[in-house]
C-alpha cells in the first residue's frame, strides 16, 4: 500500500525529471522561463531551502516566500545573463541565494553580524527587484496611478505584449501604436515620479530581501 | 526633454537607429536631466520585470501547490476506501475469530479443568469393567475374541444401526450462554462432532447433571468416539430411564455387538426380545439386524 501511495506522489516529480534529465536542459526551460522547470527547479530547492529556513526558526510562510524569492531571482540573472550555463545545476545555485539571503535577513533583522555572508552568490551590493518586499512596493506604487495608466504598464511589462497585439486586440483606448507608446511613456514617467515623490525606493532594504 | 522622454522607452527597449539613436545618445551626454531620467526609467522598468518575473514564479508555484493538494485529496479518497475495505475485513475477521473463541474457549477451558482435576484429585468414575477393550485387545479372552475382520464388521453394523440422539439438547446447543457449565461445553463439542472431547468433558459423573441428561449424552459420546463398553455401560444405566430407556436398550445392544459379542447368547436374547417386541420402537431395526448377523 505505502509503495501505491508513494508511486502516486512521485509520479509528478518523475514527470518533471523526464522533462529536464539533467542540468543543461533544466537552464534551458528556465531560460524560456517555461512553467515546468520552474517547478521542477522548486521540487529540487524546496527541501534544502526549507531546511535552511528551519535552521535560522523562519516561519514556514517565510520560507516558501524565500524559496519564491530565490528561484525569481535566479531568473532573473538568467535573463539579465548574469548568470550562465557552466555545468552546474541551477538548483545549486538556488540554494546557495537563500543560504545568503537568509544569513542577510539574520544579520539585518536580528542584528545578528557573526553570521558570515557567501560572496558567491553575488548578492551582496546588487539590488534584487524581485523580492517580496521590492515587488509589494511596486504594486502598492502602481495602484496610485490612474486605472489606464496601470493598464497600459500592465500590458507592456506584466503581461509582456507586443504594442501591435494590444492594438489589434483593441485592449486600450489607443488605435496606433505611437500614440500607445506615448501615452505609456508619460505613465511611466507619472510612474518614476510617484516614486520619487514618495521615497519609496529610497531604502534599500526594499530591494535588499 | 520632453521631447527625448518620450524616446527612452524605444531606447532602453533597443529601438532606436540610425540618426535617432545617434541624437538621443547626444542629448543623454548633454542633459544631465535626461540621463537621470533614463536611468530611473531604466530602474523602473528592471523593478517591473521584477514584479512580472516573481508573479511568473508565484503563478507557477501556486499551480504546483494546487497539484499536490489535488493528488493527496484523490489519495485521501484513495486510503479512506482502502481504510474502509481493510476496516471491513479486520471486523469480520474479528468478529469470526472472536466467535470462534467464544465457542472454543468454554471447551478449551473445561478441558484444561478436567486435566487439572486428573492431576491433582482421583475422579469419581463408573465403573467399567470393560474398559480399555478397544485399546488393549489383549484382554479379550480367546473364545469370545473374534476374528479382526469380523470384529470390524461388527463395528460397522452397529454404527449402520445406530441411532443418535434425538433430544432437544443437542439441538439447543447454539443458545448456550456465555457461561457455561460443564455439560453445556460437552453438548457443544458433541454437536461439533468433537466426541472425544464430549466423552472427556463428563468424565466425571458429578458433571453428568442432576437427570439422565449427561449420561445419556456421554453413552453417545463414548459409543461415537469408540469407545464401546464405556458406553454401555451408560446404555446399561439409563435401561430404566423413564426417557432414554429405548435409545439405551438398543443402543447398549449395539454396544455389545461392536465389541465382538455379537454371538453371544444374551446378545441374541436382547435381540430377539427387540426384535418380537411390536411396541419397541426400534423392532425394524432389530429384525434388520438379526438378518444381517
Amino acid at each position: 500500500m505505502a509503495q501505491i501511495l508513494n508511486f502516486f506522489r512521485t509520479q509528478n516529480k518523475n514527470h518533471f525529471a523526464s522533462v529536464y534529465p539533467d542540468a543543461k536542459t533544466l537552464f534551458d526551460g528556465l531560460k524560456l522561463e517555461e512553467n515546468d522547470a520552474i517547478r521542477h527547479l522548486y521540487s529540487k530547492t524546496s527541501g534544502a531551502v526549507f531546511n535552511i529556513g528551519k535552521t535560522y526558526q523562519l516561519p514556514d510562510g517565510d520560507i516558501e516566500e524565500l524559496i519564491c524569492d530565490c528561484i525569481t531571482l535566479l531568473l532573473q540573472k538568467i535573463r539579465d545573463g548574469h548568470y550562465v550555463f557552466q555545468g552546474f545545476d541551477p538548483g545549486t545555485y538556488v540554494v546557495e541565494i537563500a543560504k545568503n539571503k537568509v544569513k542577510r535577513f539574520k544579520r539585518n533583522h536580528l542584528k545578528d553580524k557573526t553570521a558570515p555572508l557567501d560572496e558567491s552568490t553575488d548578492l551582496t551590493d546588487e539590488p534584487d527587484f524581485t523580492s517580496l518586499a521590492a515587488t509589494e512596493l511596486l504594486e502598492k506604487l502602481l495602484a496610485l496611478l490612474h486605472v489606464n495608466c496601470r493598464n497600459l504598464i500592465r500590458l507592456k511589462y506584466l503581461d509582456e505584449l507586443r504594442d501591435k497585439e494590444v492594438i489589434d486586440r483593441k485592449l486600450t483606448q489607443y488605435t496606433t501604436v505611437d500614440a500607445l507608446k506615448n501615452h505609456r511613456a508619460k505613465c511611466m514617467k507619472k510612474l518614476v515620479d510617484i516614486a520619487t515623490r514618495t521615497g519609496g525606493f529610497s531604502r534599500r532594504s526594499d530591494v535588499g530581501g | 526633454m520632453e521631447h527625448f522622454y518620450v524616446q527612452i522607452e524605444s531606447y532602453l527597449l533597443g529601438e532606436l537607429n540610425g540618426r535617432e539613436l545617434e541624437a538621443f545618445e547626444n542629448a543623454l551626454r548633454q542633459d544631465a536631466a535626461l540621463a537621470r531620467a533614463v536611468e530611473q526609467h531604466h530602474t523602473m522598468q528592471q523593478r517591473l520585470r521584477g514584479l512580472h518575473l516573481r508573479k511568473k514564479v508565484s503563478a507557477a508555484l501556486q499551480e504546483t501547490e494546487n497539484q499536490t493538494r489535488r493528488i493527496p485529496f484523490r489519495l485521501w479518497r484513495v486510503e479512506l476506501a482502502a481504510a474502509f475495505v481493510l476496516l471491513a475485513i479486520a471486523s469480520w475477521l474479528f468478529i469470526d475469530q472472536r466467535s470462534k473463541s467464544a465457542r472454543n474457549q468454554a471447551l478449551v477451558q473445561a478441558q484444561q479443568e478436567i486435566i487439572a482435576t486428573t492431576d491433582t484429585q482421583p475422579v469419581a468414575k463408573t465403573p467399567l469393567p470393560e474398559e480399555g477393550l478397544q485399546q488393549n485387545p489383549g484382554n479379550i479372552s480367546p473364545k469370545e475374541a473374534p476374528g479382526a475382520e469380523n470384529l470390524k464388521r461388527y463395528k460397522t453394523l452397529a454404527q449402520t444401526f445406530y441411532v443418535a440422539p434425538t433430544t432437544d439438547f443437542v439441538r439447543s446447543a447454539n443458545e448456550m450462554p456465555a457461561e457455561q457449565t460443564r455439560l453445556q461445553a460437552a453438548i457443544k463439542a458433541f454437536d461439533q462432532k468433537k466426541y472425544r472431547l464430549a466423552a472427556d468433558l463428563l468424565n466425571n459423573d458429578a458433571s453428568l447433571g442432576a437427570d439422565d441428561s449427561g449420561r445419556f449424552l456421554r453413552a453417545h459420546a463414548r459409543f461415537n468416539s469408540g469407545r464401546f463398553a464405556a458406553a454401555a455401560a451408560d446404555f446399561n444405566l439409563l435401561e430404566n430411564s423413564f426417557q432414554y430407556k429405548y435409545e439405551a436398550r438398543w443402543n447398549g445392544l449395539l454396544c455389545r455387538i461392536a465389541q465382538g459379542k455379537a454371538q453371544d447368547r444374551e446378545t441374541q436374547a436382547l435381540l430377539d426380545a427387540m426384535a418380537s417386541d411390536a411396541d419397541f420402537p426400534f423392532q425394524e431395526q432389530a429384525i434388520a439386524l438379526s438378518k444381517r448377523l
